[in-house]
């Protein structure tokens, strides 16, 4: 506690404007609420800590003083400034300062200076204390993202819309063969074998993720398929982007063996197919057809009533071939490589047609349609047959068509007026019957759109380029 | 009378013998020979001109069909008798018009084949099967209804007879999906037409498609 010896009272001093002005005095002081006794600094600090209690209490002693006149003898009075020293502690600059106003002796006056000093000097280093733990906050946090980065398995880099790189990681190096330093002073179209144009980049949303698949370019001159995800990422003001870019090389290579695997399958499936119609068209047909005419020959020379009895067997005999020519028609349709691809459509056709399903054939071009090469024909077949199925399986349609014509290219649409489906959804979930259509076209390097809407009816077309089916 | 001389041709013995066996019975036909393929039933016919020939139309190497026209340049008065397993239509129709006089399933018997013999070698024609098909829709162009159609209706309609996509005919001609859908639904209002078959037909039919047709 800091009493006067000199005087009973301490009042504060009213130090003119004009002495303090441009000096520190003038500091703002730190926020507080003085009388509540409630501080805290730059570092989140409370009053609660001691040292500060005794910053307090002293103040507390000076705030309590009462503002008094200056002592009649002290001195003119200090010129006039706009606050006014009546009753009501006036709003003082000296207030904001914390500078408390001191009447009283030079020496004391200098001694709440100092104090005041004290208390400015404290309130900085606090304030210092604390910018320098967020300051190694901050280093902290970037090793830590550097740790990040760095332990990705997938290439990051950060650029600019100019394309300069301006981060990259560990991966980035490994996978492309720059040194970090070397990639901080290249454009990220420098790492592609087909560069982007960068302008695309402007309608990429703060919430969207662009991904494509590129190709990119190692120092040494080779090149790597990649999947890139591409990210906005505001930074010094300006729009930047992140890249993550993943090694696709393997997931390409699994991709083409289970097509290869898929293709061979459906080859496989073919040919024994073919192999297994012909045997039962040369075999079993061949020997009942003939068993047939014997068993005309034999009758021709009998009774009317042993003739008669043969008419059972004779009838049960003609079922059986009956039969075994529909299951060889139903595996590989011989008329498919005898009189061409439109007679067997068009068998196809009347064969699916009932009494709740219209079915209507058409073809333009039949010359070029019946010289196409057998497993064209063959293919063409099938995704007619697949897609005749799926219709009758799941779209409740009321008419179905079959086109297929053979003028720029070769194209066959079976389109159905029924209840249609969700076409992404069924790429999503990658059903097995949209995956073998496709397959069965690219084998013959074509392609399969399907055009359809919930409640919209559906549209297969198969598009072939002509010279491939020949 | 002479008898009638048959050739009979059939890559599978055991048909030819059952054929045998039938013709044999009769007393006004005999088998003057028997060939595998296609090219041995044009040479043997050649050599043999025999009044009918019995044709499988499903041989190896060279098959029937496409033997007719040879068989009949080697012995003009020949007649051409197709035996077959298959009964489809598309077959017999081929058969007519490569040249046959005739076409029969072999499964048929009950004296059909003989029947067939006898008549083909009298120059009448016998073609079964005969049965029925399906009724298919025959569109026939009633009015010249190509001119109710906007220069876009019909720029829409020759793409879609075509067989392109929706989305496709919207990336040619510079169209959503959505208006190509509005579009062709005018074409079904205008003309009645809702399948692309139907579409197709009347393209070809009004010469909006330049091209030959077959349909059933």
């Amino acid at each position: 506690m800091v009493t006067s010896a000199d005087n009973a009272i301490i009042a504060r001093p009213r130090i003119a404007t004009a002495d303090l002005e441009g000096s520190w005095f003038a500091m703002k002081r730190h926020r507080t609420a003085p009388h509540t006794g409630l501080w805290m600094d730059s570092a989140g600090r409370r009053s609660d800590d001691s040292a500060h209690q005794h910053e307090l209490e002293r103040r507390r002693d000076f705030d309590s003083l009462p503002t008094a006149d200056p002592r009649p003898g002290l001195g003119p009075a200090p010129p006039a400034s706009p606050v006014s020293t009546t009753a009501a502690p006036p709003p003082s600059p000296f207030r904001d300062t914390g500078l408390p106003r001191i009447a009283g002796t030079t020496s004391q006056r200098l001694k709440a200076v100092r104090i005041h000093l004290d208390d400015r000097t404290n309130a900085l280093e606090r304030a210092t204390q604390s910018l320098r733990r967020t300051e190694r906050e901050l280093v902290l946090q970037g090793k830590v993202l550097r740790t990040l980065l760095d332990s990705i398995g997938d290439a990051v880099l950060l650029h600019d819309h100019r394309g300069d790189i301006i981060e990259a990681n560990r991966m980035a190096s490994e996978q492309l063969g720059y040194t970090r330093v070397e990639l901080l002073q290249m454009q990220i179209t420098q790492l592609e074998t087909a560069p982007r144009n960068l302008r695309d980049l402007d309608e990429l949303g703060e919430n969207d993720r662009g991904t494509l698949e590129v190709n990119h370019l190692r120092r040494d001159g080779s090149t790597y398929p990649v999947e890139m995800r591409v990210a906005t990422l505001p930074f010094r003001g300006k729009r930047h982007f992140v890249v993550v870019a993943r090694d696709i090389t393997e997931r390409k290579r699994y991709d083409q063996l289970r097509k290869a695997l898929l293709d061979e399958v459906i080859e496989a499936q073919e040919l024994q197919r073919s192999d297994i119609a012909r045997e039962l068209h040369d075999g079993p047909c061949q020997v009942l057809t003939s068993a047939l005419m014997h068993l005309d020959a034999v009758a021709a020379t009998l009774q009317p009533e042993a003739r008669s009895a043969l008419t059972g067997v004779r009838h049960h005999v003609r079922k059986a071939v009956d039969e075994l020519r529909n299951v060889a028609h139903v595996l590989r349709p011989p008329m498919l490589d005898e009189l061409g691809l439109v007679a067997a459509l068009e068998r196809l056709a009347s064969e699916t047609r009932n009494a709740e399903l219209r079915v209507s054939f058409v073809a333009t071009g039949q010359s070029s349609l019946d010289n196409l090469a057998p497993n064209v024909s063959t293919a063409l077949y099938r995704m007619t047959q697949e897609s005749l199925q799926n219709v009758i399986k799941h779209a409740d349609a009321s008419c179905v068509s079959i086109v297929v014509s053979a003028t720029d290219r070769l194209r066959l649409v079976i389109e159905d007026d029924g209840c249609g489906f969700d076409v992404d959804a069924a790429h999503e979930q990658r059903s097995v019957g949209l995956i073998g259509l496709q397959e069965r076209a690219g084998l013959i390097d074509g392609t399969v759109m399907i055009e359809s809407e919930p409640g919209a009816g559906t549209a297969v077309i198969v598009n072939v380029p002509l010279e491939a089916a020949r | 009378m002479n008898d009638i001389r048959i050739l009979v041709c059939d890559d599978h013995a055991m048909v030819r013998a059952g054929i045998c066996a039938l013709i044999q019975q009769q007393p006004d036909m005999s088998v003057v020979g028997e060939a595998v393929d296609g090219d041995d039933a044009i040479r043997k016919t050649e050599r043999l001109s025999p009044d009918v020939v019995l044709l499988d139309l499903s041989m190896p190497a060279r098959n029937g069909l496409s033997a007719i026209g040879d068989i009949r340049d080697a012995s003009p008065a020949t007649q051409i008798l197709c035996v077959t397993m298959h009964d489809d239509p598309a077959y017999v129709r081929r058969a007519q018009q490569a040249g046959s006089s005739g076409y029969l399933v072999k499964s048929a018997g009950d004296g059909e084949l003989v029947a067939a013999i006898r008549a083909v070698s009298a120059g009448m024609r016998h073609f079964t099967p005969r049965r029925l098909r399906h009724v298919s829709e025959r569109y026939e162009v009633q009015q010249p209804e190509l001119d109710t159609l906007s220069g876009r209706e019909r720029e829409v309609l020759a793409l879609l007879a075509r067989g392109h996509t929706q989305r496709e005919i919207g990336d040619m001609l510079h169209l959503s999906v959505k208006t190509v859908q509005t579009y062709r639904a005018r074409l079904t209002q205008k003309l009645g037409l809702a399948t692309r078959a139907e579409l197709v037909r009347f393209a070809i039919a009004s010469g909006l498609l330049d091209e030959a047709l077959t349909e059933n």
